[in-house]
């Protein structure tokens, strides 16, 4: 049952994939990129992490996608068709997709990835999940706090990364409405 | 009291599988029925809540308001609804089909889910996710790209700018909603709705208390999120011709328009929520004892009234003068509480 899940997941996501790179109109790979996105969380749903399938959605369909769809229809004309799909460049980006793709396996093959389970004490409106706990062998982990303790506990050493990392997006954002903003004269 | 409902509603639903010989999936029929449930309830309640603006704008006006179909106009939008749906679903020959056809499904089905997670008492809630909170703003923010979807397909200058308006106004407006979210997360500790209730339950105070700031700058932007007066500019009839909803009639119409009201509701469950108390009784009124699902209706309806109020004080913003309001004054006001709140909270030793 639970596997059936994962594969309707996985078809999904590949799907949605293979259309933002397939399909011709822009604004339509921008939704299927979307699709993809969600389909995503929903596979970090599955292994039961709900803050990361949260913060999934927020970023990359509530950001992410937004940001390129207002891009699409800034520099495009409405119902455009003409993009193209390939170009005289599609050996070398093969040649880059693959590489990316090989270092992805690489890593993906050396992680261990662990699923969490639902809070024990997890107050249901009805008591739906008595019968339906498929891997009880998982502790849950409050991911929230692991996740902050991970960043931010001095001993970790990410915090000055993490503190950077903003600082540097401050500038980001400074700059950018430096950039946008009209001459004074 | 809610949840005594609720374990009876649950027995019942057991016998009813073990007669139709559903009981080995009865986790899943479960959630379905909850689901199910939470939109009858959310899509009844939303049509009384179209109800309930015609008679506060008309009492605002002094006038009557509908009144012709049924007791005191109650079944007026029974009838506009009937009256929608049997339309001829006119559209844009030129239009972009698939977009066109999903965006208003997908602005009113992003906007209803973010319901799901709100407590209407204590342990009476469809999905008590550990993250609730994030869960919703992750949610809604999918009406964006449904709200844009609606302007491009629609192939219609003024959908387009419509829909730009109201795409950058959403976007503009959810730094300080979720901004003023945050102090209730740093006090608390905790992401999860009904832990914020029993926070506020065992400190014997609401968050509005404290943090009335946030309060306000939450309701704004929150009347903000949906697109509601004074920040309807997005729609603005005279300059727009309705906006990113202008080619879409019949059903697809409606479907926008209740997404609206829809909002309004997520909206005000989690101000209920997480501002005021949720389930708890008003403070001296607790020997009433009524159920906890009551004092949170009342709540809700009263943030409604409120944001239906705004509508009819208020003057509509200009663009420009909309998005000073957002970033110049809501967007530092938020983050100066989130400063002093974790001072505060700091000096006091108390949170997570």
């Amino acid at each position: 049952m639970t596997l059936t899940l994962f594969y309707i997941l996985a078809g999904v996501i590949v799907a949605s994939a293979l259309l933002v790179v397939t399909v011709r109109n822009l604004f339509h790979c921008a939704l299927a990129l979307a699709m993809t996105m969600f389909g995503i969380s929903g596979i970090y749903l599955y292994l039961g992490w709900e803050f990361l399938a949260a913060v999934q959605v927020l970023i990359y369909v509530g950001a992410v996608t937004v940001l390129i769809i207002f891009g699409i229809m800034l520099t495009r004309r409405v119902m455009d068709d003409t993009a193209r799909v390939m170009n005289n460049q599609v050996l070398i980006s093969f040649v880059a997709a693959a590489a990316v793709m090989f270092v992805l396996f690489m890593v993906v093959g050396n992680s261990s990835f662990q699923s969490n389970n639902h809070p024990p004490e997890a107050a249901v409106s009805a008591p739906v999940n008595e019968t339906q706990n498929p891997e009880p062998s998982a502790p849950y982990v409050d991911e929230v706090a692991l996740l902050a303790g991970g960043l931010l506990k001095p001993q970790n050493g990410f915090a000055f990364a993490f503190e950077f990392v903003s600082v540097l997006l401050l500038s980001a954002l400074v700059g950018a409405v430096v950039v946008a903003r009209k001459d004074p004269s | 009291m809610g949840d005594q409902i609720v374990q009876w509603v649950a027995g019942l639903l057991r016998q009813a599988y073990a007669m139709l010989g559903l009981s080995p999936i009865a986790g899943i029929l479960d959630r379905i029925v909850c689901a199910v449930a939470m939109f009858g309830f959310v899509s009844v309640f939303v049509m009384f809540l179209v109800w309930m603006e015609r008679k506060v704008s008309a009492h605002m006006q002094s006038r009557i308001g509908p009144n012709r179909v049924g007791p005191f106009g109650l079944l007026q939008t029974l009838a506009d609804a009937v009256k929608l749906t049997t339309k001829e679903d006119v559209h844009p020959v030129k239009r972009d089909k698939i977009p066109y056809f999903i965006a208003p499904i997908l602005a009113f089905v992003a906007t209803f889910m973010g319901m799901v997670v709100v407590p209407f008492d204590n342990k009476v809630v469809v999905a008590d996710l550990n993250i609730g909170v994030l869960y919703i703003i992750a949610i809604t923010s999918f009406t964006v790209i449904a709200i844009l979807s609606a302007g491009w397909s629609s192939n219609n200058k003024y959908s387009l700018l419509g829909g730009f308006r109201s795409a950058a106004q959403i976007v503009s407006y959810e730094v300080p909603l979720v901004l003023s979210i945050v102090p209730i997360i740093m006090i608390t500790g905790k992401l999860n709705f009904s832990s914020i209730v029993q926070y506020q339950q065992q400190a014997g105070y609401w968050f509005v208390v404290p943090q009335f700031v946030a309060f306000f700058t939450f309701i704004a932007s929150a009347t903000a999120e949906a697109n509601r007066a004074p920040f309807d500019i997005p729609e603005a009839e005279s300059e727009l011709t309705g906006g990113f909803h202008t080619e879409y009639s019949g059903v697809k119409f409606a479907m926008f328009f209740l997404g609206e009201y829809v909002a309004v509701v997520v909206s005000s469950a989690v101000a209920a929520t997480i501002f005021l108390g949720g389930w708890l009784p008003l403070p001296f009124f607790g020997f009433l004892h009524l159920p906890g699902f009551i004092w949170f209706m009342a709540k809700v309806l009263f943030i409604i009234y409120l944001i239906m109020a705004f509508r009819w004080t208020f003057p509509r913003l200009r663009v420009d003068q909309l998005m000073d309001f957002g970033w110049k004054v809501l967007i530092p006001i938020t983050i100066l509480n989130i400063l002093i709140t974790g001072f505060v909270v700091l000096l006091l030793g108390k949170g997570a």
